[in-house]
């Protein structure tokens, strides 16, 4: 009798163990989801976005600065992209002091507008939205943060340059189900809220640059993505507005400045 | 007996438990350390006003920071038994490292191609001898900005939710001379144009107008 019950106790026991080593980490990890699975999501998602030709969202983004003093700024802002492929873009964007800027792929220039200025500067586009993006933000200088995922090859840019993905874990924290993924670039690492079911959309991403002073940050919370939109021609046109003043891009401006004290430039005539 | 067997199960549950629980915080603690590290670098800063330059500016996939692929050229050892063979090596190495030079030329063009969003042309824009003051530099270097023109613009499709920041100028007071459509600020000796930048318009170190 006695030797019957020791042998049912230690089975339960085993069991219990089991039970309890198996259910319980399982519980913390969506099934299915392998550091594979992390990174088929999130191209499955810059696939979808390089795929629709048409398309609109908000970002209300933040990035620091470190200062000199070792403090960091963060410095808030809200853009609204309207997309329209081959070769259509707009941009506004409102920073936290207030200045307001436009930017317009319009199939034949790039306007950039500076409401606060009364400025604005163009460029010939170079293409279509692909080439302009990367011309805008590599060879003008300008800021378009998270360009790369506007791209109609978005899939192919990200499976290129990242190196590693993992799966955290699934939330409704944003307010609606995502998965939540962290990965790495060569020089930078990210964290993405890609939304569960059938659109698998950014709802937030969090770029950190862990070789730069601080460690800054880059947030963006995406909201109101519209992949059907039917943007208006005239949404892509900018006309200049009365009593503003044409002016070049800096970069254009640095490369033909003279360096300080001009010594340079005479240098070069002889 | 009976009595017995199920305080020992759920005993037994109740410390696997525990020790499953202690083994996830471990493995997580773990986890936050490794992603922990921090590397040396710099990030740029302005005078006046507060940066608003630096790596994170950029919202990039790719940053300047670190990343870039190494730029060294090895020296070659030479030995005092090499004269006579010096002519061909010479030769040689030079035809070496020219393909070396083409080849590093090369992988830095695809570099800079596969990483176009890293900043680059940020930098450029925001090269500080040549850029003497931004919207917020401005606004905090002259004593006593006029008022806010709250101009309204068909431009944008939804209304500002701040007032817009003045607009910026080189210097408390210029001396502005419009040329077509350039207009030239003077303070002191030196002239600015006026570009467009990352973060909006800034004042570009420039010659002095025509026929100035």
């Amino acid at each position: 009798m006695r030797r019957q019950t020791s042998w049912k106790v230690w089975v339960a026991a085993f069991l219990c163990a089991a039970f309890v080593l198996t259910v319980g980490p399982s519980d913390a990890q969506t099934p299915g989801q392998s550091p594979s699975d992390a990174r088929a999501l999130l191209l499955r998602m810059a696939d979808l976005i390089g795929k629709t030709p048409r398309l609109s969202v908000t970002v209300h983004s933040a990035y620091d600065t470190v200062q000199a003093s070792g403090q960091k700024v963060e410095w808030n802002e809200i853009r609204t992209l309207t997309l329209s492929r081959p070769d259509r873009l707009r941009m506004e964007a409102e920073k936290s002091s207030g200045a307001r800027t436009l930017v317009v792929f319009d199939g034949k220039e790039i306007s950039a507008f500076d409401e606060s200025s009364r400025a604005y500067a163009r460029a010939a586009q170079p293409g279509g939205v692909d080439d302009t993006l990367v011309y805008f933000v590599r060879d003008l200088g300008m800021r378009l943060p998270l360009a790369a995922l506007f791209l109609s090859r978005a899939a192919i840019e990200l499976d290129g340059r990242v190196r590693s993905v993992e799966y955290v874990e699934k939330t409704g924290i944003l307010g609606s189900p995502a998965h939540h993924l962290i990965g790495r670039t060569d020089s930078v690492n990210f964290q993405v809220w890609i939304s569960d079911g059938e659109q698998p959309l950014p709802q937030r991403i969090v770029l950190t640059y862990p070789a730069a002073r601080g460690q800054p940050e880059f947030r963006a919370q995406f909201s109101a993505w519209n992949l059907t939109a039917r943007p208006a021609d005239s949404l892509f046109t900018f006309t200049p507005p009365a009593n503003t003043s044409k002016i070049p891009f800096a970069t254009a401006l640095a490369q033909a400045a003279p360096r300080p004290g001009g010594a340079s430039a005479k240098k070069g005539v002889k | 007996m009976t009595r017995r067997f199920w305080p020992i199960v759920c005993a037994t549950g109740l410390t696997v438990s525990l020790i499953g629980t202690i083994a996830n915080d471990g493995h997580a603690q773990r986890g936050a350390a490794r992603g922990g590290r921090a590397a040396g670098g710099a990030a740029g800063s302005a005078g006046g006003g507060f940066s608003r330059e630096g790596p994170a500016a950029s919202g990039g996939l790719s940053s300047r920071s670190s990343g870039a692929p190494a730029q060294q050229t090895r020296a070659r050892d030479t030995g005092e038994n090499q004269a006579a063979r010096q002519d061909s090596r010479a030769g040689a190495q030079a035809s070496r490292q020219q393909s070396r030079s083409s080849a590093q030329s090369s992988r830095q063009e695809v570099y800079e191609d596969e990483h176009w969003d890293e900043g680059k042309g940020l930098a450029v824009a925001a090269t500080g001898a040549l850029i003497a003051g931004t919207a917020a530099a401005a606004a905090s270097a002259v004593a006593a900005p006029p008022p806010a023109a709250a101009v309204p613009s068909s431009q944008f499709a939804t209304p500002a939710a701040t007032p817009p920041p003045p607009a910026a100028a080189p210097c408390a007071s210029p001396t502005s001379v419009p040329v077509g459509e350039v207009t030239y600020s003077k303070c002191g000796s030196t002239w600015y144009t006026q570009a467009y930048g990352a973060n909006g318009l800034v004042y570009v170190q420039s010659a002095p107008p025509p026929g100035s």
